[in-house]
């Protein structure tokens, strides 16, 4: 008896150890990963660091673009809907608090904002569209967690806390910071969110270089106590972040400011429809200035027109006009199919297939030299001066001249503008484009091609960023030449020729003298539907002082209504921007 | 010679007793050294915790001084500093070169 006793307490036993080591094993090796990864999640703590967004400096290292503390605006619907009164419905709460919380938001979008686009703006509408926005965030079925609004500032956040509305909270973010205001917007460009809702840069120096401004966050790995305390000798695994490199522009911010500004008032004077001014240093193609009215707010551009993000100094493409006839009297000259002694018989319209050219004004000049032919902007001497050349000549040089492709300036956006295949061209396209029509440029080619001119004909690439400063390295960027254009003696001579053309041009009473400013007004018709309109394109390229060009600056008004004529707008804008930058430069004006 | 030889060993054996308890000395030693500081540097996370977000608060401060001063230097408010100090934009603007004497005897 006590025997079987025994052997039913040996089973017993036997059966329990059995039971716990089948337990053990099945926790400690079948379930073994998912104890680890409970363990880990108990234990460990994941920090993400991200990585700051580089600067944009000016020339002389002054910042032009940093960042600044932002936060995200977001509702914990579960915790906001116990604000709820009982004789109240969920809509009226939210309609509510979102009426508190779009007057808050409604005073930030307008910092920034100035003058006659302040008053344009309708704050009624705007506000409620804010709350509307608010309200269909608070309304989401299904969800628990909705942003409101993004990218508030510390300001914004106070004021919305002061509140004290249960339910709704801030996540850090950053923003962009801009010290001189909306100054040099198309020039930047803008930073919003991508598909994944991560900051990405749109546009200007923002977008072209937005893999080196954005940086690489990192992730750290450590083990934690109880209260979520780092253990100093507990294991740490990861990767640091690497912040943005830093851009050193060549943007010299003073003129930035000056063109800016000049712009602005100039296409409000002039009633033009837009407006792009350019300024590059001749002898390294280095962008001083770039400037695009109407422009948008840097500080609120998702509220902005998308066609205002556009540049219009790279990105729009436009028929030249008369500015042209600098390139055609370089490859007249370049090519020896004239000297500055060659007459042009210019005696009245020219017929050419059909097709009769005539001058703007209707005035013909015979025997022109081709310094006549500049200051009297002679559409008739131009052609002849293209039909002395040659068709493949003539395209040859336009294309050294960096026309019908992109100068590969390192801001995004850029056209290449619109030259016609060689099989395309017929004897009346010749002549044509020899005073600028017929043919499509961008402001940044004309200005790079009569900076060659300025430089000995020595074409630059233009560029906008000479030092891209990172943790790891720092990358210099040189001035690159990118052909000999022409000779530096042809060039000697057509910078006198331009010199002349604006002394004693159309303009010269109502120019300011002593600048010995190089240049040459365009006044293109601009064609709608394959023919040419009443509308113009008005334009000023020019360079000074000729003797040794400090600057190349190219204005261009779309549709101006004050006067259709360059010489009656751009022009004595790009006179009133000059005028500013010879002192500031300490560039004598000879009396 | 027997007497010599017992002597010359109890000394070895001695001596190596000596490093035997010295070395055991050292371990424990060592090993409570080990345990304190563990101990100490284990709930020291708070230190820690608290000297990163120092670090954060003024990283936050200085890029907030830093915008400050930008903003300051910038060209619309040293322009807006200048309107309301009354000063007046000069009109000729001369500008001397070193080419030309500007005074002679």
């Amino acid at each position: 008896m006590i025997r079987k006793r025994f052997l039913w307490i040996e089973l017993f036993l036997f059966v329990f150890a059995a039971a716990v080591i089948g337990r053990l094993f099945y926790w400690q090796v079948i379930k073994y990963e998912s104890f680890v990864v409970a363990a880990k999640s108990q234990t460990e703590d994941t920090v993400f660091i991200s990585a700051e967004r580089g600067k944009i400096l000016s020339s002389d290292g002054s910042i032009l673009v940093s960042n600044q503390k932002a936060y995200l605006l977001y509702a914990v619907i579960p915790e906001f809907k116990k604000l709820k009164k009982d004789n109240q419905t969920y809509e009226d709460l939210s309609k509510e608090n979102a009426q508190k919380i779009a007057a808050i938001l409604l005073e930030e979008k307008l910092v920034g904002v100035q003058g006659e686009d302040l008053e344009k703006i309708n704050r009624d509408t705007l506000r409620e569209s804010l709350k509307e926005t608010i309200i269909f965030q608070l309304k989401q079925p299904n969800l628990v967690w909705v942003p409101l609004a993004k990218k508030v500032s510390e300001e914004t956040k106070q004021k919305i806390e002061g509140l004290k509305i249960k339910g709704i909270g801030f996540q850090d973010d950053t923003k962009r910071f801009y010290p001189e205001g909306g100054i040099g917007a198309n020039l930047f460009g803008f930073v919003a969110k991508d598909e994944a809702g991560n900051d990405k840069g749109y546009a200007g120096l923002e977008g072209y270089y937005d893999d080196k401004l954005k940086g690489k966050s990192g992730r750290l790995i450590q083990e934690v106590d109880s209260l979520g305390r780092p253990i100093l000798i507990g294991s740490s695994v990861g990767s640091n972040a690497s912040n943005g490199a830093n851009l050193l522009t060549t943007i010299d911010r003073t003129v930035q400011y000056t063109v800016e500004r000049k712009l602005q008032e100039g296409v409000k004077r002039y009633g033009a429809k837009a407006g792009a001014i350019i300024v590059m240093d001749p002898a390294t193609g280095g962008v001083l200035a770039s400037s695009s009215y109407p422009t948008f707010n840097l500080l609120d551009s998702t509220s902005s027109k998308p066609e205002t993000y556009r540049n219009l100094g790279i990105s729009e493409v436009y028929e030249p006009g008369s500015i042209f006839k600098s390139i055609t009297s370089s490859v007249g000259l370049d090519s020896k199919a004239i000297d500055t002694r060659t007459a042009c018989p210019c005696t009245g319209p020219l017929n050419i297939a059909g097709y009769e050219v005539q001058t703007s004004n209707n005035k013909y000049y015979p025997n022109s030299t081709i310094a006549e032919i500049l200051q009297h902007s002679d559409n008739i001497g131009a052609a002849f001066v293209a039909q002395r050349v040659g068709i493949n000549k003539f395209l040859k040089y336009v294309q050294d001249f960096g026309f019908g492709e992109i100068t590969g300036v390192d801001l995004q956006g850029e056209e290449a503008g619109i030259i016609k295949e060689r099989k395309n061209w017929g004897e009346i396209d010749l002549a044509t484009a020899a005073f600028g029509q017929g043919l499509s440029v961008t402001a940044l080619q004309m200005v790079s091609a009569l900076s060659s001119i300025a430089n000995d004909g020595a074409l630059m690439k233009p560029y906008v960023v000479k030092k891209i400063e990172s943790q790891s390295k720092t990358i210099n960027i040189s001035p690159t030449k990118v052909r000999q254009v022409i000779q530096p003696p042809t060039a000697e001579v057509v910078k006198q020729l331009l010199l002349g053309a604006v002394e004693n041009g159309e303009a010269k009473r109502i120019i300011p003298h002593g600048y010995r400013v190089a240049g040459k007004t365009g006044t293109a018709q601009v064609p709608i539907a394959g023919h040419y309109s009443t509308k113009t394109t008005a334009s000023f390229v020019g360079f000074g002082p000729v003797e040794s060009p400090r600057f190349a600056m190219i204005v261009v008004l779309f549709e101006p209504s004050a006067s259709i004529w360059a010489s009656e707008t751009s022009e004595p804008l790009f006179f009133e921007i000059t005028k500013e930058l010879y002192p500031y430069w300490g560039i004598p004006v000879h009396q | 010679m027997i007497p010599a030889q017992g002597c010359k060993q109890k000394k070895k054996s001695s001596f190596f007793k000596a490093i035997a308890g010295f070395l055991i000395i050292s371990i424990i030693g060592i090993s409570i050294t080990r345990l304190v500081l563990s101990n100490i540097l284990a709930t020291s996370g708070q230190f820690l915790a608290a000297a990163n977000q120092k670090i954060e608060i003024l990283k936050e401060e200085n890029q907030n001084l830093e915008n400050e001063l930008s903003r300051s230097e910038s060209l619309a408010n040293v322009e807006n500093y200048a309107k309301k100090a009354q000063l007046i934009k000069t009109i000729n603007v001369e500008i001397l070169t070193l080419s030309k004497p500007i005074a002679s005897r």
